[in-house]
């Protein structure tokens, strides 16, 4: 009996000093994180107040009706779907010339496909935002002073509020996008009053330059806007109204393509906050929030994944540049061409092949990835990430080594050398990268019934 | 009373061989239960050390070093794990020498641990 006893007590004695041997594994987690948040100084993301004032209207307006294009057949909106993550989940984007939304759009004549994926547009007035587009043509130089570089360079007219409205007047002058060509005309499945009606957008077949067409362009849309005189027609007469309850100090007459941008940017600054992710709450001190495999997902992200060397800050990105070896584009003829990037914003030959890091709020929705929507699936973005070389030659058919020389020279040296992790650590990062999902707003809160020129608006 | 003399000494006997008994079971249940993470957590370390190491000697731009920095500083967490288990370890009586001869093992397990130096490095080119 005593000997039974005495075992027993050893046997639980081992037990006791074997399991406490590997530390509490939990304890251990909490406190990495809690060393992650202190290193990397993480705050939860404020949460925006949502009002529908009268320039939250306008940009809503704006946003949603397609007069804003040359042949009146595309919005902003067309490519920024929530059901999407405010992506369009194509892998190039369709622009002007295509029909229906998201997974089903199509050309409804031959077209040139716009070269690449469609960013989202989620908290893009926060602070950390310093670059537009994945070339980042439109950049902050200085926010105080509100000094943006463009491509309209020093003509960029004075008065936009920060880079987002900046950032919000060029797809409506880029003909692939929303501008189209000249000489076209509008759908004829148009209303009536905007059926047939001649590309007014674009006024000549050629400009002396690049700055001359943009401005051009951005004149236009006033114009059609608003109307050149007291004569309007009902619609622009709305859009007068709604310019005037937006800019009080303004006539019609004052507004410019500054205000217009503002407009657009003060809606999306409202409509698209994403604020209230898992990840946010257990930044803000609810440590109930996410998962085991959550937390060991941002140990990851954090640590040895090494993502959170570009993918930083509050948005996830550090709006800098990097070639990841993400080989290059096809054309529609299905010939693979090279999308030098940031090359075609600085023309610094160090720029090839380099594009801006994507911030990664309700990334989970916004696939396909990359700028040439190449991957379709997390699981191989990240792959992709952890061995850049390794799935260069995935592009070519017959596996040859598609990569240029420079290119591979070039890639971004944090990926080299190779990241080693184990699909168990590859799905907890995508577990991380799900807690960064965001309830958007009610669709009703963004989207308006209708717009004022009468245009059909597609968006659900 | 003799008996009883005999009887006590026979239950301190015991009592030391079952001490001796747990004492060297519980240094090899202990290599049994944790070799495995032993050497994983030692793998770790030493890449991100390598890592760490390799990172530092790179020409970044700032902030990219600084955020490559503390993506090191988190992963070099794991030589911290790593050291407590080991001297968890010979807390309960595995010994150095029989430490040291896992460890070796376990370089051979990851081959970036036994690559030539200058494998996969990346350009000269200014970041």
């Amino acid at each position: 009996m005593l000997f039974t006893s005495v075992i027993s007590l050893l046997g639980l004695a081992a037990y006791q000093e074997l399991i406490t041997l590997g530390g509490s594994k939990r304890s251990l987690v909490n406190a990495r994180l809690q060393k992650i948040i202190s290193l990397f100084n993480l705050t939860p993301l404020p949460i925006r107040r949502y009002e529908a004032d009268p320039k939250f209207l306008l940009g809503r307006a704006l946003f949603f009706d397609p007069i804003l294009s040359g042949n009146r057949d595309i919005s902003c909106a067309t490519c920024h779907l929530l059901k999407h993550g405010l992506s369009d989940g194509l892998a190039r984007s369709i622009g002007t010339h295509g029909e229906g939304l998201g997974l089903d759009r199509h050309f409804v004549t031959d077209q040139q496909i716009h070269p690449r994926n469609s960013l989202d547009l989620w908290n893009r007035d926060n602070d950390a935002v310093r670059a537009f587009f994945w070339d980042g043509r439109v950049e902050v130089l200085d926010p105080d002073k509100r000094i943006f570089r463009s491509p309209l360079e020093n003509a960029l007219p004075i008065g936009f509020q920060n880079a987002m409205a900046v950032q919000s007047i060029f797809p409506i002058v880029t003909p692939d996008e929303m501008l189209g060509n000249y000489g076209e005309y509008s759908p004829s499945s148009l209303p009536e009053e905007h059926r047939y009606k001649l590309n007014d957008l674009v006024v000549s077949k050629s400009f002396p330059n690049e700055t001359a067409r943009i401005q051009s362009a951005h004149r236009q849309i006033l114009h059609r806007l608003l109307g050149l005189d007291e004569a309007a027609t009902e619609w622009q007469i709305q859009y007068r109204k709604a310019f005037q309850s937006a800019y009080p100090k303004k006539t019609f007459k004052d507004i410019s393509i500054a205000d217009l941008g503002n407009a657009i940017a003060h809606f999306e600054e409202l409509a698209f906050a994403a604020t209230d992710s898992a990840w946010d709450k257990y930044l803000a001190g609810d440590t109930d929030a996410i998962t085991d495999s959550v937390k060991a997902g941002a140990i990851t992200f954090y640590g040895k994944g090494r993502c959170a060397a570009c993918h930083t800050g509050a948005l996830f990105s550090d709006f800098s540049y990097h070639n990841i070896g993400i080989y290059s584009t096809i054309n529609m003829e299905g010939e693979i061409v090279n999308d030098y990037g940031r090359w075609f914003t600085t023309k610094l030959a160090k720029d090839r092949y380099r594009f801006r890091t994507p911030p990664l709020r309700n990334v989970m929705k916004s696939s396909p990835y990359f700028h040439d929507g190449s991957t379709s699936d997390l699981e191989s973005a990240l792959s992709r990430h952890l061995n850049p070389i390794e799935h260069a030659s995935e592009y070519l058919p017959d596996g040859s080594f598609a990569m240029e020389k420079d290119q591979i020279e070039s890639i971004s040296p944090v990926l080299m050398p190779k990241i080693n992790l184990t699909h168990e650590e590859i799905g907890s990062v995508i577990s991380f990268l799900k807690a960064l999902e965001s309830r958007s707003r009610e669709l009703s809160q963004i989207v308006p019934h209708s717009v004022p020129s009468g245009l059909p608006i597609v968006y659900r | 009373m003799k008996a009883q003399w005999l009887i006590n000494g026979a239950y301190i006997v015991l009592g030391m061989l079952l001490f001796s008994a747990y004492e060297h079971g519980i240094s090899w249940l202990g290599m049994l239960v944790y070799q495995n993470d032993l050497e994983g957590r030692l793998i770790a370390c030493q890449l991100a050390t390598k890592h760490a190491y390799r990172f530092a000697n790179i020409e970044l731009a700032s902030p990219l070093k600084e955020e490559v920095e503390k993506t090191s500083i988190i992963d070099l967490l794991t030589c911290d794990d790593y050291q407590t288990l080991r001297n968890k370890l010979l807390a309960l009586g595995v010994s150095e020498t029989r430490l040291k001869i896992i460890e070796a093992d376990a370089f051979r397990l990851e081959p970036e641990l036994t690559a030539q130096s200058g494998e996969y490095l990346p350009s000269k080119q200014s970041w």
